[in-house]
Order: structure tokens, then sequence, then C-alpha cells
């Protein structure tokens, strides 16, 4: 059993593995490498820009943009440091709130001006569409549950890049009660997804 | 756990980009010294980026994909892709030849009619080799063509996957229940359309599945009907057509037994191009 468990690559060390020959090829200006790329995640960034701006054409630009940065960092983005996916995902948040809030885009969705986002660890397998699938059903799921009043905070900061105050203001309430919602989301939220690895294991189920 | 539990809370912010500027400042000094808070702050980072797989799911146009591309080509012009082609060997049959084998006999003094006898015997056998072998060069020939065409088809496919102007369109349900159908059209206006397809749920007897490419102007033009495995799984792949006119979306429909020239079903999946 440890043996097999030895010599048997995990679903996610083979999506990481394949994200890594992906990110190779791009590396290699190789279009039809960053067309695999596009197919493979272009769903999940264009859904992170839409729900940020709401609006389709600026999520069109945002998506366009964050695939055409891809292709420009791809050299120094390490695939088996950080998942791709999550970067993507970032990176579009990121690049869709400074649209939102019209700031000039911040380098922070670099990966060589922020090596930190570009070394994001997800223990899922991304690369397969099924199990992606599943495991935003299962974040989607547990957003849900939330209570109304911490979902809107944690949605307006996370989404819209509402600071404290600027959450505070626009929800007519006490900074330290808006300090307290948001701190009780991410306890409610840690506890539904479970701890990271846990939650891969049930995924895998 | 973190030996310095005091800073949790501002992990868990500073991971959502929700920390002040000068309580960023503070941490991440911080982080820079301490290794356990450097590890739960990884870990935090990992947590907030699956909150953005929590937007609702959709489906981008097409149109991004080849204006991304376009944007490439205009940008590196230098270097051209190296677009892979899958070379497959050509396994070809054996051609089997059919040894007719000239018969030399000794003329013997029994007669006529033996040799008659004889002749007749060795050229019913050679008549029935004959036709066992030409029945087997039949069957080789139907086998190579089934091959041929299936080689040919893998081709086309391979073609249309790898080609940079195909165009993507992810076909979506915005009603259907759990398991959600969706499916995936590759559309390149000279290669064909292929179409895939999971979680379509059975249609009932006498009804099948409509592929539909829906034009920017003018009625939906007919891609083909399908019907789906018992997994739920369909494919259907259709050549290229000059009647196609720079589709903008494409759609399926519930249609009865053979197809209808326009659609009248309920729209199951959807996508713009």
């Amino acid at each position: 059993m440890e043996a097999s468990r030895a010599i048997t690559r995990s679903p996610v060390a083979q999506a990481r593995e394949a994200d890594h020959l992906l990110v190779q090829r791009i590396v290699r200006r190789e279009e039809a490498a960053l067309a695999e790329a596009y197919d493979r995640y272009a769903s999940l960034v264009y859904a992170v820009a839409l729900r940020v701006l709401r609006e389709t054409s600026a999520a069109e630009e945002v998506l366009q943009d964050t695939f055409h940065r891809l292709w420009n960092v791809a050299a120094r983005f390490d695939p088996a440091r950080g998942s791709l996916p999550a970067w993507l995902a970032v990176a579009a948040r990121h690049r869709a709130i400074d649209r939102l809030r019209q700031r000039e885009p911040e380098a922070d969705s670099d990966p060589d001006s922020n090596p930190g986002i570009a070394e994001i660890r997800l223990p899922f397998d991304l690369e397969d569409e099924v199990q992606r699938n599943r495991l935003f059903e299962r974040v989607r799921a547990a957003m849900a549950r939330l209570p109304q009043a911490h979902r809107t905070v944690i949605e307006l900061a996370y989404f819209e890049g509402l600071t404290h105050t600027e959450l505070a203001r626009h929800m007519g309430e006490p900074l330290g009660t808006i300090k307290s919602r948001l701190r009780s989301a991410v306890i409610s939220l840690r506890r539904e997804l479970g701890s990271l690895d846990g939650a891969s294991n049930s995924l895998e189920r | 756990m973190s030996e310095h539990p005091q800073f949790a809370e501002d992990i868990d912010l500073l991971a959502l980009d929700l920390l002040g500027d000068e309580d960023c400042a503070l941490l991440r000094a911080h982080l820079k010294e301490c290794a356990n808070c450097r590890s739960r702050f990884d870990e935090a980072r990992s947590f907030a980026a699956l909150l953005a797989f929590s937007a609702p799911p959709a489906a981008p146009p097409g149109r991004v994909r080849r204006k991304l591309l376009d944007q490439l080509r205009a940008g590196s012009r230098a270097e051209r892709p190296a677009v892979e082609t899958v070379e497959s060997g050509t396994a070809r049959g054996g051609d089997h030849e059919a040894h007719g084998r000239a018969g030399f006999w000794h003329w013997s003094n029994l007669g006529w009619a033996v040799a008659t006898l004889v002749i007749l015997a060795v050229t019913a056998m050679l008549s029935e080799q004959y036709r066992r072998a030409e029945n087997e060069v039949r069957n080789l020939q139907a086998q190579m063509a089934a091959k041929q065409s299936e080689l040919d088809r893998t081709r086309a496919v391979v073609d249309l996957l790898h080609s940079t102007d195909t165009v993507r369109v992810k076909l979506m349900s915005g009603t259907a229940p759990w398991p959600w159908p969706e499916g995936k059209v590759y559309y390149h206006p000279k290669k064909g359309l292929l179409f895939v397809a999971q979680n379509l749920p059975p249609v009932e007897s006498g009804k099948v599945y409509q592929l539909w490419y829906v034009p920017e102007n003018g009625s939906p033009l007919s891609a083909g009907v399908f019907a789906p495995d018992v997994h739920g799984n369909a494919t259907l792949m259709t050549p290229p057509s000059a009647k196609v006119m720079a589709p903008k979306a494409f759609a399926v429909t519930v249609e009865r037994a053979g197809g209808v020239p326009a659609p009248t079903g309920p729209e199951v999946l959807s996508g713009e191009y």
C-alpha cells in the first residue's frame, strides 16, 4: 500500500505536472499552449471577473488581459511552487477590482513583483474539470450557508475590494462590528470547508 | 498551530487583502522573521484563493479567445507557434496476393477421360481457393476502408482541436438541476464542428437532441441530431458547411426523432460565440 502510494502520483501532483508542462510550452511561446490554458481555466477567470464587475464587456477585457499577462510572465511563474488556476483567479480578481475602483492596475498580480501570489498552493486537482466543478460547488455551498450579514460583508470585501471603513459606511455599522463579522465569516468558512487537506480528501471520495 | 495567536486574525485579513496599511506593514515584518506564522499565512492565502471559486459559474463568449490569440500574434510575429501535429503511422494491412498455382502435369497413358477428370478436379479446387482468397481480399479491403475512415475522422478531430483558430464555446443550461448538463463546441469554419456533451438527461421515446448554429441574423441552422449514451455523454462531428454564416451562438433543443428544419422544442443548452 505504502509502496503503491509512493510510486503512484496523486491527481493533484499529476494536475500540477500537467500545468507545469503547459507553462513550459507557454514560455517557449507556443500559442497553442496558451490556448489550451485558456480552454482549461477561462471559465474560472471570467466567472471571477464577472462577479466583481457585473458587466460582461469589462469582464471579457479582464479575462483577455489576465491570459495576456500569463503569456508575458510565464517564465517567472513556477507551477511547482504555486497553483496556476489560483494565480489566474487571484490575478483576475485584483485586476477586476482595480478596474471597478478605477485604479491603475497594481503590480500585485504579477509573479515577478509579488512572488507570493505565484506561490499559492491548492491541494486540489483543478486540471480535471469534474473535480474543479465539485470544488467550486463546495465553496459556493459554504458561502451560501453563511448568515446573510456575514456573507454580504465578506463578498463586499473580497469581490468589490471595500476597505473596513468603506464597509462600515456602506452597511451603516460600527467599524468593530464589521471587523467582527468578517472574522466570524472567515471562521465559519474555514469550518465549512475543513482543513484544506481534509477538503481535498473528501473531494476525491 | 501558530506560536503567535495574536497574529492569527490579522494573517487571515492580510491573506484577504483586508488589512489596513499600518497593520499590514507590521505583520509583513513579522512574517519575514517567523516561519510558523509564514506557514500559517501560506495556508490562509490558499483559503483566500478558494473564495474566488465562489463566483457564480459563467461561460465566456468565444470571441475573447479569438481576440486573445490575435493579440498574441500581433505582439509576437517573430515566432510562429509550432502547432503540434500528430503523425499517425499508417498501418498498412499486408496485401494478400492470391497465388494461383499453375500446375504442370505429366500426361500419362491413363487416357483422356482420366485426364479430364483430373483437370476438372484441379479446376474446382483452384476455383474454391480463388473464391476464398477473393473474399479475404474483399474483407481486408473493407477493414482497411473502415480503418482509413476512422483515421481520417481522428485526424480531422485532432486538426480541429489543435488549430489555434478553432473557437471553443461552452454550452450551459440555465435551468437544469444537478448534475448540470453541459457541452462544448469546437468550431472552425473550414474544418467543421465537434460537439461533446455530458450529463444530458435521457430524452423520451421518439425525441432526439438537435444542435443548432445560431447566426447573427436569420434563422438557426441545424448542425445535426444526436442521442446521449446511458451515462448522458454525447459526441457529434459535422463537416464544414457553406450554409453556415458566422454563427454567434450554439444551442441544443429537444426535437422529434430525425430532427426538424427549425427549432421548436425546449432549449437545453446554449452558449454564445
